[in-house]
């Protein structure tokens, strides 16, 4: 069997208003692989992840999902090709309770919410109240639980860190693992916290200036350490 | 009492129907964000259909087949059903024709957008039907209930009952079903529902189908109670937007409880006016007023929008080049056909002239400051009034008589826009409608049946002994008189593009842009906002004297408010944006010379507001500058080829502009005139002491204290989610926080934005926030508003410090993302600021203009303004600032020189994540 990516973008160029962020992107990702997209603030993650999720329409190149090219710029297409974006503002429907908004998801693929929360214990506790009493670690882990389940082929994750403590991020990541593991699905993760990325993902992108600097296993992304860090904190290129 | 309760239940006949249109707007605005002006022509359509159904014909929405038979009369349950189906089938048309190709735009289109809805759906009935009364037989039994004294009719109760009945079951869809969960859920996040794989836009398309539904039944329901005249049933939007605002838009219980109450109160009030001769008959229709103002005083804040990545223009304000050539070439042609032309068409072409006055207050209400006034006209209706008064009653002479009536309209303007105005989006629009139905029915209605039935009568105007007056007779109309609104038309046209052309023009526009970044610049919103509101109310006065003067007395029909809304829609089609579209709106407008000449030749009749329908919505969807728009760019292109663009040598290039250039003149700068970046005596400019943003539960900065020194390069770092902007915002005022920030020892936790912009405090916004409309140096104009005096001087020396003077009159819009980001720096810079904010001022440049950028602050900062900088360029971040701040969770978690921070092991952590994050999980 002859492994077709379950996402690849090539040479796709993304932004807004005819101005690139990110250019010329040619990344990949197999089924149960996990593809971490790091970089420092401004270096056009979102901005690479809302247009593969269908918010912006390329500038340029092309996404193909399971070998098959898609028409893009429309995110309810991308959604309905089972490309599922969790968004840095996690997007919940706050006056709803935890299950309504896992249900309203479900709807195409009947997804199980029993299945769902068994992955995140903490929100079956928090199943009567409104989302908008969850705290920001159950937030994220409802706006995970709502991507999965619509049993996505392609689930792309947006800052996961973002106004989180460390510590449950670090509780965060491991569910994703097992999420590519058990789901069939392929996982991009733009992150910002390099190391708890790398411990779980597979393959990494860094993204510089909007322009990928390197590609590669995470153990050989791992390897550039020094260089990563010079990324971050000078913003030097040239790693 | 019995009286009163009697009254008070015999009006739950129309606050029914109050109650379900302002369901139906709750629906509409709550799945699409469109207030649609159009739900109470929706309910006349519905009730047309419904009563021809009973006579066995079906109406037909095309021209020329009015109705086709149904074999018959249909009885009261096919008639209801199909009724209820067509409007359904309406308002998934409506949405999908309109409104879904507009889903990204502001409100303030989609509402006109609506307008024509209205007058479309309003004309097409006209047409098909004529004004004719139709007679309906009763739905409901016509007997009574009695209670005590107290007498209820069946049918207004069963009417009741019934729209109650509706509220409670569209109150358990939206509560209980799949369907309403997931409106809801699209209602809050339209990210949120793309992403858990719903339909914003069939969510929206099926609440438009319910929108229909409801208004169709309120529209059947009320056939048999009030006489089906189109006018009236069109007209029940105002009481109906008054009760939807009382829900803001959103609840639908509020906003039912609130229509039943307001048909109530109406009903009542007609009784006081028939029992007592002081209470003024029409005081119903005041009810509508009086309650959205109530609304807006105490529970003033903006109808709930939604968020959006890209903020549409609302069509450009075209800058006027030129005026003197305008007027030379302009004034004899119209003398010359105010001299040929005959009779009718002389009366035509008077009125027109006397309509694009009227028209360019709209230009300076809609067109520059951007606010949706359906009031001018009734607004020229209180001058117009007024001079019969003063004129006539008074005997107060020509001259001073229209301008204290115009100065009179003008204070009716300001005082009932005041509430409204402090308000950003639709409230200007709701408020302005209601307004002029209520100044129509209590003012106008009453003061033109009192006397004479011909209405007041006003004197011919004279001027040293010239009779400028319309005359009679014979000699109707006189050129003296056309001479006279001419000569008011050049005045007002000429001041109208000078206004484009001030430095108070350009604050407008800015205001209509974005009112949050005009702020910035240390505009005063709500002052921009009153001042074009009392010009465009001014100007409109006088139009409304002359209009007074015309037919040499005043009449109600003339300012009626739903002629009003037709010509609103006539200058929006011509172009609301400029002073050439309201001449040509005065032309088209009914009664107006290119409308009575085109009549002359093919009888227009009904088909003009059924055109005029079509023209507002294609006009919002394709060309928001109007029938003139095309002429606008025409000429922007031939000036582009036919003018070399300008060269300088200094143009563009980095390296000419090695000498620091001095941007903030000395005399104002309480600054060392030398100033030492990293003097260690410097005094502070800016001290912060615990200050704290709370966002609901969020906490967004938490006791933040530190302080800059002067003529120093400040760092603000952090990973994304920190604070950093949220801090920023703070210090500028756009957000509510605890503790204490002072410039220059002066506190300035009490002051709005625009004045802590004044006390010297400049900045520019992540989103960079530009007036894409305006040209480079007319967003630069507006930046200066602070520095009054400096001119064109200070704005060329401004340009040049950033290399954009050879760019200056090119529109914001074609720049690139560097040029721009240096636009909005330059426009901080015009203000002359002494404390500098910029908020990722090298996103999107490359690592040379972002180099370049960094050479040109260092210079801007040694002609002693202080900067703090967010960015997330390390590079330039590293290079360029004297000291860094970095901020975790809202937290300072380190601060110092940038050789510091880069070796601070908690910075590094915060960026890159714990390096030790293997020991601590379990």
């Amino acid at each position: 069997m002859t492994a077709v990516p379950a996402l690849e973008c090539a040479q796709l160029h993304a932004g807004y208003n005819k101005i690139a962020v990110a250019r010329d992107i040619d990344i990949s990702v197999g089924r149960n692989q996990i593809l971490a997209v790091l970089g420092p603030n401004g270096a056009g993650k979102t901005t690479l992840l809302l247009t593969i999720a269908g918010f912006l329409a390329p500038l340029k190149g092309s996404i193909r999902i399971d070998g098959e090219e898609l028409r893009t710029g429309s995110a309810r297409r991308m959604n309905k090709a089972g490309v599922v974006l969790v968004p840095d503002s996690r997007a919940l429907f706050t006056g709803l309770t935890p299950v309504q908004n896992l249900k309203l998801a479900a709807q195409r693929t009947r997804g199980s919410v029993d299945e769902v929360m068994d992955l995140f214990p903490a929100l079956r506790l928090r199943s009567r109240l409104r989302v908008g009493q969850l705290s920001g670690g159950e937030q994220q882990m409802l706006a995970v639980a709502r991507a999965l389940i619509q049993a996505p082929k392609v689930l792309l994750i947006d800052e996961m860190s973002m106004g989180l403590a460390p510590v449950i991020v670090e509780s965060l990541l491991p569910i994703i693992r097992r999420v590519a593991d058990e789901s069939n699905a392929a996982v991009v993760l733009v992150e910002q916290h390099i190391q708890l990325a790398l411990e779980v993902a597979d393959v990494a992108a860094v993204l510089v200036h909007g322009d990928v600097i390197a590609f590669g296993t995470a153990d050989e992304v791992r390897q550039q350490q020094s260089a990563l860090e010079r990324a971050y904190l000078s913003g030097e290129s040239s790693a | 009492m019995a009286n009163y309760l009697n009254f008070l239940v015999l009006g739950l006949g129309n606050g029914s129907v109050f109650a379900a249109l302002a369901m139906a707007l709750v629906v509409t605005y709550r799945s699409s964000g469109v207030l649609n002006f159009g739900t109470g022509a929706q309910a006349l359509y519905a009730s047309y259909t419904y009563a021809l159904l009973r006579t066995g014909r079906l109406l037909l929405p095309i021209p020329g087949v009015p109705t086709i038979s149904v074999g018959g009369p249909m009885g009261f349950v096919p008639a209801l059903i199909v009724t209820l189906a067509i409007q359904a089938l309406l308002g998934v048309i409506l949405y999908e024709a309109v409104f879904r190709p507009l889903r990204h735009q502001r409100a303030v289109a989609k509402a006109v957008a609506s307008l024509g809805v209205m007058g479309l759906l309003t004309a097409l009935v006209n047409l098909q039907v004529g004004a004719q009364q139709l007679l309906v037989a009763p739905i409901y039994p016509q007997n009574a209930f009695t209670i005590g004294s107290i007498r209820i009719p069946a049918d207004r109760l069963w009417f009741a009952v019934t729209i109650v009945g509706v509220a409670l079951l569209l109150g358990a869809i939206y509560r209980f079903t799949r369907f309403g969960l997931a409106t809801r859920a699209s209602a809050e996040s339209e990210v949120g529902a793309l992403v858990t794989g719903l339909s914003p836009e069939n969510i929206a398309l099926a609440n438009w189908a319910i929108s229909g539904t409801v208004a169709g039944l309120a529209g059947i329901l009320i056939g048999p109670l009030v006489p089906l005249i189109p006018g009236s049933y069109t007209l029940f939007i105002v009481p109906a937007l008054a009760a939807a605002v009382v829900g803001r838009l959103y609840s639908l219980t509020p906003a039912v409880v609130a229509g039943l109450l307001l048909g109530g109160l109406e009903s009542v009030s007609v009784y006081l006016s028939s029992r007592y001769t002081w209470f003024p008959s029409g005081a119903g229709q005041v009810l509508p007023l009086v309650m959205v103002l109530a609304v807006l005083l105490f529970r003033g804040r903006p109808l709930p929008t939604r968020g959006q990545l890209i903020q549409p223009t609302l069509g450009k304000a075209p800058l006027p080049r030129r005026i003197l050539l305008p007027v030379v070439v302009g004034v004899p042609i119209a003398v010359l056909m105010l001299v040929l032309l005959q009779q009718s068409f002389r009366d035509a072409f008077i009125l027109s002239l006397i309509l694009a006055v009227l028209g360019l207050s709209l230009v300076v209400v809609t067109g520059y400051v951007g606010q949706i006034s359906l009031a001018q006209l009734a607004l020229a209706g209180v001058a117009g009034f007024l001079l019969s008064t003063f004129a006539h009653t008074w005997g107060i002479p020509f001259p001073v008589a229209p301008l204290l009536a115009a100065l009179a309209a003008t204070v009716v303007g300001v005082v009932f826009g005041l509430p409204a105005l402090r308000i950003r989006g639709l409230f200007v629009a709701i408020v302005t409608l209601v307004l002029a139905v209520a100044i129509e029915a209590v003012w106008f209605q009453n003061n033109s049946l009192d006397g004479s039935s011909g209405g007041e009568p006003i004197p011919d105007p004279r001027l040293f002994g010239l009779d400028l007056g319309i005359g009679s007779g014979i000699g109707f109309p006189r050129i003296g008189f056309g001479l006279l609104c001419l000569f008011v038309l050049v005045v007002a046209a000429v001041a109208v593009a000078h206004l484009r052309r001030s430095r108070l023009g350009s604050a407008m526009l800015a205001v209509r842009a974005n009112e949050r970044s005009a702020a910035a610049a240390g505009i005063n919103v709500v002052r921009i906002k009153l001042i074009g509101f009392a010009i465009g109310a001014f100007i409109a006065g006088i139009s409304g004297c002359l209009m007074a003067y015309m037919q040499t007395n005043v009449t109600f029909e003339t300012f009626d408010a739903l002629v009003g809304l037709l010509f609103f829609s006539t200058v929006f089609v011509a172009g609301i944006t400029s002073v050439t579209g309201a001449i040509l709106g005065g032309m088209g407008a009914s009664g107006g010379l290119l409308f009575v000449s085109t009549n002359h030749v093919v009888n227009f009749g009904n088909w003009y507001g059924v055109l005029l329908g079509i023209g507002v919505i294609q006009t919002v969807i394709f060309n928001p500058e109007g029938a003139v728009g095309p002429m606008y760019a025409t000429l922007d292109k031939l000036r582009h080829r036919f003018t070399p663009s300008p060269a300088r040598p200094d143009a563009g290039s980095a390296t000419a502009f090695a000498a620091p250039v001095r941007v903030r003149a000395e005399a104002d700068a309480p600054i060392s005139t030398s100033p030492s970046p990293l003097h260690p005596g410097s005094r502070t400019l800016l001290e912060v002491q615990g200050l704290s943003v709370h966002y609901g539960g969020v906490i967004a900065v938490n006791d933040v204290s530190f302080s800059v020194t002067e003529g120093q390069i400040v760092g603000l770092i952090g990973p994304n989610g920190a604070g950093k902007t949220t801090f920023i915002d703070a210090l500028g005022g756009f957000t509510r926080y605890r503790g204490h920030v002072a410039l220059g020892g002066r506190p300035l936790d009490d002051l709005a934005p625009h004045l802590r912009a004044s006390q010297g405090l400049g900045r520019t916004f992540q989103s960079i926030d530009l007036y894409e409309d305006l040209s480079v140096a007319e967003n630069v104009v507006v930046g200066q508003h602070l520095a009054r005096d400096k001119g064109a001087e200070q704005l060329a020396v401004v340009l040049n410090s950033l290399g954009l003077y050879a760019l200056r009159d090119r529109n914001v819009g074609e720049l690139s993302q560097g040029q721009r980001q240096l636009v909005s720096v330059a426009r901080a810079l015009a203000g002359e600021p002494r404390l500098l904010l910029l908020d990722e001022p090298a996103a999107g440049l490359d690592s040379s203009e972002s180099e370049w950028l960094a050479g040109r602050l260092r210079d801007v900062r040694d002609t002693g303004v202080t900067i703090i900088l967010i960015d997330h360029d390390m590079s330039l971040v590293l290079g360029l600032c004297d000291e860094l701040y970095v901020l975790n969770f809202g937290s300072l978690i380190a601060s110092g020189t940038p050789d510091q921070i880069r070796i601070d092991p908690l910075v590094v952590d915060a960026y890159l994540g714990a390096t030790r994050s293997k020991e601590t999980v379990t």
